[in-house]
């Protein structure tokens, strides 16, 4: 077992945080394991995400025959050089440079007469163009690192997050390879970090299935300098199992769904968990114990291990990424230039930025909050109010047209009548917010100086859904019908449901 | 002095009592100032209510997490939900009837939201906003 270490609670509520929808498990597979891959899916399917493959999953099918192919042949060929007898090291090292040099040219390939003779010339054709056809696949998908630079911009580009990493490959600890041409070596993957670090920084979970990865101080550096956000780094101290032992995929669900009940069990506890009640958990899965390929896990970094100021600092990055993301939902919520409308099914970008408002540190317990900590918490409270009417503004919107039905007609009249060219579009619940934000201005502006009075009746009508807020405190004993609601400027919680107004009042 | 200047000194003086008395007309917060310090001959002082959490407003976090925690079996129904599908779920078991509460999760077993609205009904009223 290797190390088992706690965090103090809050940090550990942020690593926690429940997986959206929109999150997915993205793995590495450089040697194309369809078992291991399936082990992936399974997680994602019982999280409700959805595994992503580098390099391509439709490889496999090219990949997996040909690897059948090459070790029956490597198995009938130490077979034959033995004698039956169990073939030595040199013997295993002989194969495998044929191997290498056969799928590479073929029958042009003369490195060992006895072993070319032994294979014969179909066989040895065969497989130089089953190991063909894989090489030009991937030379026309491009290097690992271009490819999972690639993949970050595109999963960044549709606002979902990588919620876990799996690596799967051949390893000397930090080097990974495969045995075609995939390989992705420590140096790239400290570009890709700063190149593109949200495949770093977001991971919750990080599975290395390559040999010597959890092995000091290669641990050292997966966990300080290029996943040091992860709530459970797992993987294997010397020997890692072979992609087609069983206890390979199994390491997967097994790691993945403990590290998820105990992410579950750590926020419902708001505290750290025992150590030795951890430390029985990951003795008692089956993939941990096994003499020949122990596991290593480290459920939670510990500040001992060379990381001092983990917590404070992450609880300052959690508001820093606040503050940056509530600077990009400019483009959704602006109240002069709005540039998108608030996505229709799921909430996208602005989901993710209402989990990153719940899900960070509380004000006091951050250093760079904690001056103004109760200003902080009140932005907070205003923007989650917000941004959930934004998220359901098809709703809102149709709420609000059925409920003010009699009061927008007559409001459009007066706008008519005295000489207004902008108006307002319908808002029958598939309205822009964009298109809305830009009409409500554009009358505003034509009111300006010409009608105060009809400028302030419109706003009144209009202010509410013009400014979406929510109001998060009432007087004690206080009890504000929809109407109080909405002569302060504010929008019913309730309308966020759809159909909720069924008439006008 | 004849009766019409009386009635407009007693007219006078009646103005300037009720004026004193819309003028002086304080509200503080209990939590921070005692009413009685500001108690004085023609001043009216009351306290600002507290103000307390909507039942519709969203948790916090942490008020969230201990109410769900409360309620066996839940973890399991909830752990694929987000922060806002939390949220909902936890304002939607305080405002909403369970008949309509069901149709919004038909997958969590009646009991359990029946046993998360008693929790948030027992936890209500000690809210009071800071």
């Amino acid at each position: 077992m290797g190390f088992l270490r706690l965090f103090p609670a809050a940090f550990l509520l942020f690593f926690a945080q429940a997986a959206t929808a929109q999150d997915v498990i993205l793995m590495v597979n450089m040697n194309y394991s369809s078992e291991e891959l399936k082990a992936a899916e399974e997680m994602a399917a019982a999280r409700g995400q959805r595994v992503e493959m580098v390099p391509p999953r439709d490889l496999i099918s090219t990949a997996e025959p040909m690897f059948l192919k090459r070790y029956t042949l490597e198995a009938e060929l130490l077979r034959q050089l033995s004698g039956g007898q169990p073939p030595t090291e040199q013997m295993r090292s002989r194969v495998k440079v044929a191997m290498a040099g056969i799928s590479r040219v073929g029958n042009a390939w003369n490195g060992d007469p006895q072993i070319v003779g032994m294979m014969g010339s179909s066989r040895i054709s065969d497989l130089h163009q089953s190991a063909q056809r894989m090489y030009q696949a991937e030379q026309r998908n491009g290097d690992i690192y271009d490819q999972l630079k690639r993949k970050a911009i595109e999963l960044k580009g549709k606002g979902e997050k990588v919620d876990s990493i799996i690596f799967s490959s051949h390893a000397d600890g930090s080097n990974l390879t495969g045995e075609t041409t995939n390989r992705l070596s420590s140096n790239e993957l400290t570009r890709l970090k700063q190149e593109q670090p949200s495949l770093f920084d977001s991971p919750r979970h990080v599975l290395l299935l390559g040999c010597y990865n959890m092995t000091k101080p290669n641990h050292r550096s997966w966990r300080n300098d290029l996943f040091p956000k992860a709530s459970m780094i797992a993987g294997f101290g010397i020997k890692a199992p072979s992609r087609f032992d069983q206890k390979s995929s199994n390491f997967i669900r097994q790691t993945m769904g403990t590290a998820d009940r105990l992410d579950r069990e750590m926020v419902l506890a708001g505290k750290p968990l025992d150590p030795q009640y951890l430390d029985g958990i990951f003795k008692s899965l089956n993939t941990f114990t096994t003499a020949k390929h122990p596991g290593v896990i480290d459920y939670c970094y510990s500040v001992t291990e060379g990381q001092p100021e983990t917590f404070t600092r992450n609880c300052d990055v959690q508001w820093r990424d606040l503050y940056e993301k509530k600077g990009k939902m400019q483009a959704y919520w602006s109240l002069t230039e709005p540039r998108e409308d608030p996505p229709t099914v799921s909430g996208g970008d602005l989901r993710n930025f209402y989990n990153t408002l719940q899900a960070a540190c509380p004000a006091e317990e951050t250093p760079s909050e904690r001056n103004d900590a109760r200003a902080a918490e009140r932005m907070r409270v205003t923007m989650r109010e917000n941004v959930i009417r934004l998220i359901f503004w098809w709703n809102v919107q149709s709420n609000f047209s059925t409920h003010r039905q009699g009061e927008i007609e007559a409001m459009s009249w007066r706008l008519r009548s005295a000489g207004v060219r902008a108006s307002i579009p319908s808002l029958d619940g598939s309205t822009s917010r964009v298109e809305f934000v830009k009409s409500y201005n554009a009358v505003e502006r034509e009111l300006r100086g010409k009608s105060p009075t009809l400028l302030a009746d419109f706003q009144q009508l209009y202010g509410p859904v013009f400014f979406l807020r929510g109001e998060d405190t009432v007087a004690n004993g206080e009890k504000l019908s929809v109407e109080q609601t909405l002569a302060r400027n504010a929008i019913p919680f309730n309308w966020i449901e759809g159909s909720t107004v069924l008439k006008h009042r | 002095m004849n009766i019409s200047i009386l009635f407009s000194i007693v007219t006078l003086l009646f103005t300037l009592h009720a004026t004193a008395e819309e003028t002086y007309q304080v509200e503080v917060d209990p939590s921070v100032y005692p009413k009685k310090a500001f108690e004085q001959k023609d001043v009216k002082v009351t306290n600002i209510p507290a103000r307390v959490k909507r039942p519709d407003a969203l948790p916090s976090r942490s008020e969230r997490e201990s109410a769900f925690s409360l309620v066996p079996g839940l973890d399991t129904d909830i752990a694929n939900m987000d922060e806002l599908d939390r949220d909902l779920l936890l304002v939607r078991a305080r405002t909403k009837q369970l008949k309509e509460l069901r149709k919004f999760y038909p997958d969590i077993e009646e009991k359990k939201l029946s046993i998360l609205q008693n929790v948030l009904q027992k936890k209500s009223g000690k809210d009071t906003a800071k």
